[in-house]
């Protein structure tokens, strides 16, 4: 135990016993030359390491296209090689240290770099300042739809949601239209209820100002009747009234 | 307007730094002040939600400002003696570490590179914008915690955490954000701060700055410095928590007792599922009080880190009218099925490779591997110094590790799936493994301060300065 608290000692305040006689700058700086060029190059190592790895996504991407457009025969033998092998590669180091090669260089460094970019076309005029609004856009496929919402209802009001079965939540173009809770952080104050879950929420049934239409679905909701040929697909109606006018789409 | 806010945050954070005491590292006073900051915070919003009190700025900073001053008053005197504690220090070349420099400089470009991202896009996941942001948001247009939403179930399931995390959300709107996205960055500072400087107190600045670069890249904890979720924050609580007591049980300065109680009250304030960590905390702690049989200090520590949860159990049941304690199923017995499965996913998170969609090294990287390594290495070398002095060494950091790891594994197996609507291989692949962030730095603060470790360090110290 004794020699332990020696050695925290020692560690904590290592240079304490080092008299300012004694001491060579340029041996002190060498010797911490030293110690980084080891972690750099354990650092490096690893980063090297998984380079290929880190590639793959890219090789895949081209290959699905070569492979699409029948070009280039050659090319894409020596892609689907090239992607068999590193699939194959699962050597143990090369899988715990892969997750570090994706955290530099596609997290950290690229998202940086394609924010960059955006700031770089920005300044230069080939882009519009993007607002709040415009990444909400650009991240939530369906936000534009659910600001419509917002631009063509009271705040009061409460909108009945699609239903939310596989036709919806098996693809991501909906992103979550159908659930309540994630539906209503875009359209407070107004509320909204889930359809399927109406008798949970008697008192909301008997508010609902609006349907939302999506997908064609929704229309027996409607407290009046829709010509087949005049149904959009995706819109927002009042419940118990034909709008005087067709909202836009 | 938000920067004041965040001024007001951090001064009182710091003001209650001080009345603990007035030797900090600039390192604790960054990540403690923040956590503890925020955190008073929310009580204060809690408490003024009680009393009826509508939340806004001017209300906010009175409330700041009053505290502040009526706890730099109390403290006036140790405050007094602060300027003879701020001599500039003489700093020579052999002060230098150049090395953690280096490693500081790599560690800072990241941290700027993902902050850059964090603060560039708004928050999207699902979580965040069906509970937390939206709960931050509503909570600061309506003023109050109880918002409206909750008359309709369209809260989410964050509705029923306590507090800390979608409050510390509704603080930065209530100053002006435009999104709440500043938070993250602020929780994960404080998460790397707080590590660094109670690693540094064990094996210098070497050790630390490297161990700090290691956990800031656990590349799915480095994924979560952009989003807008609680696990991040829940890790930097239970890291500042957790060490805090450890370094306290070791060298019985003060400072780190209050920090740790207070740090582990917040643990509970942020996610209730985060009692397996209280509970190891008191366990570790009542351990210590069969050596030194001092009711006082159990007492209170054990006071402080219980009581929001009490707080908040209260509050669910006697405000929001639920209670938290439904979602499991006691009396699943012993299901081989279910055991098989998890143990299968816990083997791929502590030790890498694929289980269902999970592939632990992509995940967490070195760092359980390390962990496990070390231990292993000091099981060796109980043929060298003896079982008694291994079997001490970083005795309770272990025994939180390992008791706090079963006790989450527990929860998870009772989790009823209906009520929770999910199965539990989905549940494994993405709450556990979201929880399993709160160990990273439990792992790494043992793989790098154990005695096998610490003589490596001390090698490393000895041939970089010379000696």
């Amino acid at each position: 135990m004794a020699k332990q608290h020696q050695h925290k000692s020692q560690a904590a305040a290592p240079h304490k016993k080092t008299s300012s006689a004694e001491f060579n700058s340029f041996t002190y700086l060498l010797r911490n030359f030293i110690v980084i060029l080891v972690i750099g190059f354990l650092f490096l190592s690893f980063y090297k390491m998984n380079e290929k790895q880190g590639q793959l996504p890219e090789l895949y991407q081209e290959f699905q296209q070569l492979r699409q457009s029948g070009a280039n025969q050659e090319r894409q033998q020596e892609l689907y090689n090239e992607i068999i092998q590193l699939q194959s590669d699962t050597s143990f180091l090369k899988s715990l240290t892969k997750g570090y090669y994706w955290a530099i260089h596609d997290m950290a460094l690229g998202n940086l770099k394609q924010i960059n970019e955006m700031k770089e076309k920005i300044e230069s005029g080939q882009m519009k300042s993007l607002t709040l609004e415009d990444k909400l856009s650009y991240k939530v496929g369906v936000y534009p739809l659910l600001k419509y919402v917002n631009d063509n209802t009271p705040k009061d009001a409460v909108i009945l949601l699609p239903p939310g079965d596989s036709l919806l939540s098996n693809t991501s173009k909906w992103n979550f239209i159908y659930d309540p809770e994630w539906v209503e952080y875009f359209i407070y104050p107004r509320l909204c209820l889930a359809t399927g879950r109406e008798k949970e929420h008697p008192d909301l049934l008997k508010r609902v100002t609006h349907v939302l239409i999506v997908q064609g679905r929704g229309y027996d909701k409607l407290k009046y009747e829709v010509p087949l040929d005049k149904r959009q697909p995706e819109i927002l109606l009042p419940i118990d009234h034909a709008p005087t006018e067709t909202p836009a789409k | 307007m938000l920067t004041f806010g965040i001024i007001l945050c951090y001064l009182l954070g710091l003001s209650i730094l001080l009345l603990i005491s007035r030797k900090y590292s600039p390192a604790e006073l960054l990540g403690y002040s923040f956590l503890a900051g925020i955190g008073f915070e929310t009580l204060f919003m809690f408490l003024l939600d009680i009393i009826g009190v509508k939340y806004s700025p001017s209300v906010l900073i009175g409330v700041n400002v009053f505290a502040i001053l009526a706890i730099c008053g109390a403290n006036y005197k140790s405050l007094l003696l602060l300027k003879d504690d701020l001599k500039m220090p003489t700093i020579t070349m052999k002060d230098i570490n150049f090395v953690a420099i280096f490693i500081f400089c790599i560690l800072a470009y990241l941290l700027y590179a993902v902050t850059v991202k964090n603060l560039f896009w708004p928050p999207t996941e699902h979580d965040t914008i069906g509970s937390f942001d939206k709960l931050g948001r509503v909570m600061a247009a309506e003023g109050v915690l109880k918002i409206s939403l909750y008359q309709y179930d369209l809260q989410g399931a964050g509705g029923l955490y306590p507090p800390l995390f979608h409050a510390s959300f509704a603080y930065v709107y209530i100053f002006g954000a435009e999104t709440p996205k500043i938070i993250t960055t602020l929780f994960f500072i404080s998460l790397l701060t707080t590590f660094y400087s109670a690693v540094k107190t064990y094996v210098g600045s070497t050790a630390a700055m490297l161990f700090t670069f290691i956990l800031m890249l656990s590349p799915e904890l480095f994924s979560h410095a952009a989003l807008s979720l609680g696990n991040m924050p829940t890790t930097a609580y239970v890291c500042a928590g957790a060490l805090a007591t450890f370094i306290w049980l070791d060298k019985r300065e003060e400072k780190y007792f209050w920090l740790g109680a207070i740090m582990m009250a917040f643990v509970i304030w942020i996610r209730t599922d985060t009692v397996v960590f209280t509970a190891a905390a008191l366990l570790i702690i009542a351990i210590d009080f069969l050596k030194t049989k001092d009711w006082k200090r159990t007492f209170t520590y054990g006071a402080i880190a219980v009581t929001p949860f009490i707080l908040w159990s209260l509050y669910l049941k006697m405000k929001i009218g639920t209670s938290t304690g439904n979602k499991f199923d006691l009396g699943i017995g012993y299901n081989t099925e279910r055991m098989d499965l998890m143990l299968g996913y816990v083997k791929a998170f502590l030790f890498g490779g694929q289980k269902g969609a999970i592939d632990g090294g992509q995940l967490y990287g070195l760092a359980f591997w390390i962990f496990f390594l070390m231990l292993l290495v000091n099981l060796i070398l109980i043929y060298k110094e003896g079982v008694k002095e291994i079997l001490k060494d970083r005795l309770n950091v272990l025994l939180f590790f390992f008791v706090s790891f079963a006790m989450y594994f527990v929860l998870f197996y009772l989790i009823d799936e209906k009520v929770q609507m999910a199965p539990i291989s989905s549940l494994m692949e993405s709450s556990f493994k979201r929880g399993m962030f709160c160990f990273i730095p439990l792992a790494l603060f043992y793989a790098s301060t154990n005695k096998a470790a610490t003589w490596f360090w001390v090698k490393v110290e000895n041939f970089r300065n010379g000696k």
